[in-house]
């Protein structure tokens, strides 16, 4: 017997775990998981790879009490961390990267376009300046518009930390972008 | 409490962060073609921690071999020796000597037939015996599968942290496994360490001994994009 993704409890003790079938079933939340905590697209095979050989190695001291999709989010945190320190080694690596992203605006002028890719690289430098937890909360927040009370249910978390995680998010992202136009300039 | 709407939707949100927030992308769903690839090259990768887990319960049942080795001998062989010398002991030693200074050495020398026999508190303490049947057991060596993945495992923890020291683990490796059976992982790594390092040419050159050796690596896609996210 398998779990559902979308509930991700293993209330039956007698569940076999099997780490193909994880993957079957949370490899897109993984996926996007590690998007949203900031994993650069060139390394997101590398990082969901990474996530599932450590669900591998540790699924027999998995508690199955907790929710799949926590424990997983919870590896996420942690091979995210580790790509975004060496992030912090390749800063050239992002810049590239978002020269490198098709412009999806098929009217954009030239102009346009710069406008556009400053602005994709003071939202990532913003998101940067974030705590992962509350990057996550944020992204799946602000940019892919989940409800407050889907995200409390995805990571298994009360309602009120989701807002919690929020509300300093905003901060300190905004502080981060403030920062940001100090030290850079204004947008134009 | 009340509900909080996204900066995107609500009308108080600061002009500058809204335009920032229109410019985001949501995340991606994973593809198909990447979805399968990346189960294929797990369950690929899965094979190794079996084998593995399989030398580290041979080398646990050989460790238990031989801990139930040294106790044995620790017990048995000074009864047996007191066995066969005991009429000589007895015939040149009163006992007993409990505080004799010499019996607390540890030396082979100490276990003689002349001392093995005397029935004092420390010819039973088996300290000498026990630790001379260790080193006699070849099987006490831990497997070379295990030492490998021990190796392979400090070297793939250092390699964020410290790449150098990751490729001297590295080395340590292929000084010590000339013939490794984790050969394909080792020099994946050290091609990954290398470029780390900036050490490009020198990550080519053991790229291509590495094709030379696993033509069709299951790792060749990884090879591949280590080199991309350099050049990057």
């Amino acid at each position: 017997m398998a779990p559902t993704a979308a509930a991700g409890h293993w209330s039956e003790l007698e569940v076999t775990l099997d780490v193909g079938e994880l993957h079957d079933q949370y490899s897109d939340f993984v996926w996007r998981s590690l998007q949203r905590l900031g994993v650069a697209k060139a390394n997101l095979e590398d990082a969901l790879q990474d996530v599932f050989i450590v669900v591998q190695r540790r699924l027999g001291s998995f508690d199955r009490t907790t929710k799949m999709s926590t424990w997983l989010f919870g590896i996420c945190l942690r091979v995210a961390a580790a790509h975004r320190r060496r992030a912090h080694h390749r800063r050239e690596q992002q810049d590239s990267e978002l020269q490198d992203r098709p412009d999806d605006h098929p009217m954009a002028n030239p102009e346009q376009a710069a406008i556009r890719h400053e602005a994709q690289r003071r939202l990532e430098l913003g998101l940067e300046a974030l705590h992962l937890e509350r990057r996550a909360v944020f992204v799946m927040f602000e940019i892919d518009l989940i409800p407050a009370p889907a995200i409390a249910e995805m990571l298994d978390i009360p309602i009120g930390t989701v807002y919690s995680r929020l509300h300093r998010a905003r901060a300190d992202f905004s502080e981060a972008i403030a920062r940001l136009e100090r030290e850079h300039g204004g947008f134009k | 409490m009340t509900a909080i709407r996204p900066w995107l939707e609500a009308g108080d949100t600061p002009a500058h962060l809204r335009d920032l927030l229109r410019e985001a992308q949501p995340s991606e769903p994973l593809d198909a073609r990447t979805r399968t690839r990346s189960r294929q090259r797990l369950l690929a990768i899965s094979a190794l921690p079996a084998a593995v887990g399989v030398m580290f319960w041979v080398k646990n049942v050989a460790l238990g071999a031989v801990l139930g080795g040294t106790v044995a001998t620790a017990l048995y062989v000074p009864k047996l020796r007191h066995m066969t010398t005991k009429p000589a002991v007895t015939a040149n030693r009163p006992a007993p000597q409990v505080d004799n200074p010499r019996r607390s050495r540890p030396a082979a020398a100490d276990v003689g037939v002349e001392d093995a026999g005397t029935p004092t508190v420390a010819s039973v303490v088996p300290q000498a015996p026990a630790r001379s049947s260790v080193a006699a057991l070849p099987s006490a060596e831990p497997s070379q599968l295990s030492r490998e993945t021990q190796l392979l495992e400090r070297a793939r923890k250092l390699m964020a942290s410290d790449p150098k020291q990751a490729l001297l683990t590295l080395d340590a490796h292929r000084r010590e496994f000339p013939h490794a059976a984790l050969q394909t992982e080792r020099e994946l790594m050290a091609v990954e360490a290398l470029l780390r390092l900036g050490w490009r040419e020198e990550a080519l050159r053991r790229a291509a001994q590495f094709r030379a050796q696993a033509p069709g690596s299951i790792y060749e896609q990884r090879l591949q994009r280590l080199f991309k996210q350099d050049s990057e």
